[in-house]
């Protein structure tokens, strides 16, 4: 059998081994470990029959503790919940005492987001968690656990774990990358030369395609930091075949929904300064959710990916917008089952 | 007479005047082709290229250009359905070399890719397709025979793969560092496409390595 417990320095404030309870006050978390394995040594599940009040995510195991595991526990409202330790499927069955958490008091409201949960296809996704509401997540993907260089200049990194502060919700434009050169939503319209313009702000227009326009001028710095020597005449013609449909001469939307961070961002403020991380959407994921098809999220370049029904169940509830606090833990933190 | 003669002809000038509904479809995916070099979620895109294929075959099943972008973002996508699509590409576009070298590639068959090599001797995913399939079967002379003198980064990551099959690590790793940076894949891909398989190369050199010397 295996036995839930505290080992090493893990704290024991709110911890009663006589009826196995952990009390957390909401918004704060607490530690446990695990003793053993099943039958075979296999490793146990351990899960929260309630996770809307309290998550458990597993922690880099001890060295020196070789038989524990080290779980946290992240309260996110009041209310009670068993944790329970149950051999992996197909067998299943529980395979230690559950032990309770409690969940006491309220916290004011943040968000929480585990981005190293787990593996989907090649994909390290996650999870933000709101703190101080009603138990309410949703599923997100940061940067990749591992960094690379990218094209245009760009570097992909992990999402730096640190407390930030949501910046006001903006449509995010980034020149950087050249689809971003252009606000979501901006109005299109084919001018009289027969370039593609946007409305930059009412009545104001602005090119888009051509040689001068913002997005060929983008396309051709992001082909440049790669060490390429773009021809302008190629480069016209891709941005052109962006916008315009060459068959007609039309455009094929008069309203940009390409832009790469989706429709709406939010900068992970440190210390009241800006980042280089944003949450968002993406435009392709904007477009299957508008279709109610499935959304795979893909790991970002260091910002979190969200999915955009989501985003707009947790923007009506109040919990997405300017000023509300927002932790990136550890990618180490892996779990909790699903 | 004279009724039904200009009838005819004002029909025939409307459906001239219609602009093709296929050369739409395909210039809408090829918009997102372009896109795919340059957007931050490349792989969202290359899903936006595989379901607008898809759509666009429903009424243009003749082009060869949508299969392929088809069977392509599929394979990159590693799609379920992609044995399936990738039949329905062999039976309406059997003759294209870029289809029959997605093909040779999903089935293993190394005689989709020859054909593939015969229809345009000059595509060389065909020939990589052909050399990779060889040198996964044994056949390492000619694999590396196919890719002797490469000349594109992909052919270089090709002929590292022949060379580790050939037990010749230290070569595969001197390969793959030919490759820059900043590296094109020659087929639909995404950007970091080439660069994990340069990746899972070099471990599995780095693997065998030390192996050799001891």
């Amino acid at each position: 059998m295996a036995n839930f417990g505290k080992y090493a320095n893990l704290s024991k404030n709110g911890w009663n081994e006589k009826t196995a309870t952990q009390t957390i006050t909401a918004g704060q978390s607490a530690h446990i470990g695990l003793w053993g394995g099943g039958p075979a040594g296999e490793d146990l599940v351990v899960r929260s029959s309630d996770p809307t009040v309290c998550v458990v995510h597993e922690e880099p195991p001890n060295k020196a503790y070789p038989n524990w595991r080290h779980f946290l526990l992240t309260a996110l409202k009041a209310g009670k919940t068993t944790i329970t330790a149950s051999l992996p499927p197909p067998a299943g069955g529980a395979y230690s005492a559950p032990i309770t958490v409690e969940v006491t008091g309220t916290a004011s409201v943040r968000l929480v987001f585990f981005p190293g949960e787990r593996m989907i296809g090649r994909m390290t996704v996650g999870t933000i968690y709101v703190i101080g509401g009603s138990g309410e997540s949703m599923r997100a993907a940061g940067g990749p656990p591992t960094g690379y260089n990218d094209r245009g200049g760009h570097t992909a990194e992990p999402t730096p774990p640190g407390n930030y502060t949501l910046g006001p919700r903006i449509h995010v434009v980034a020149p950087s990358w050249p689809m971003s050169s252009i606000p979501w939503g901006a109005s299109l319209r084919i001018n009289p030369s027969g370039e593609a313009e946007y409305e930059v702000s009412t009545g104001k227009w602005a090119l888009a395609t051509g040689p001068k326009g913002v997005v060929t001028q983008a396309q051709m710095s992001f082909l440049r930091k790669d060490g390429k020597n773009p021809k302008l005449s190629d480069v016209v013609n891709d941005v052109r075949g962006i916008f315009i449909d060459p068959a007609t001469g039309k455009l094929w939307e008069t309203t940009w929904e390409r832009n790469d961070f989706g429709r709406w961002g939010w900068n992970l403020l440190q210390s009241g300064h800006g980042t280089p991380y944003f949450i968002h959407t993406t435009p392709d994921d904007e477009a299957k959710d508008a279709q109610h098809l499935a959304v795979f999220l893909a790991n970002s370049h260091g910002c979190i990916h969200l999915v955009p029904s989501e985003r707009d169940k947790l923007m009506a509830a109040g919990y997405l917008k300017q000023g509300i606090p927002f932790e990136v833990r550890p990618y180490t933190e892996t779990g909790p089952p699903k | 007479m004279k009724i039904l003669f200009c009838s005819i002809f004002c029909c025939a000038l409307a459906a001239c005047a219609q602009p093709d509904p296929c050369a739409s479809a395909q210039a809408r995916v090829e918009a997102d082709v372009t896109r795919v070099r340059v957007a931050a979620d490349d792989l969202g895109v290359i899903r936006t290229i595989r379901d607008r294929s898809l759509e666009a075959l429903k009424t243009c099943p003749q082009s060869a250009r949508l299969w392929y972008l088809a069977a392509r973002s599929a394979e990159v996508l590693e799609d379920s359905g992609l044995q399936t699509i990738v039949g329905d590409a062999l039976a309406h576009a059997g003759n294209s070399p870029a289809v029959l070298t997605v093909a040779a590639r999903v089935k293993t068959d190394v005689s989709l890719a020859r054909k593939a090599m015969e229809v345009d001797p000059k595509y060389e995913p065909a020939r990589r397709a052909v050399a990779e399939l060889l040198a996964k079967a044994g056949n390492i002379d000619e694999a590396l025979k196919l890719t002797t003198n490469p000349s594109t980064s992909s052919m270089h990551l090709t002929r590292a793969r022949v060379l580790l099959a050939a037990k010749r690590p230290d070569e595969a790793i001197i390969e793959v560092k030919k490759i820059p940076p900043s590296a094109d894949a020659d087929e639909l891909a995404p950007s970091a496409g080439m660069r994990r398989d340069m990746q899972e190369v070099l471990t599995s050199a780095q693997a065998l390595v030390p192996n050799k010397k001891r």
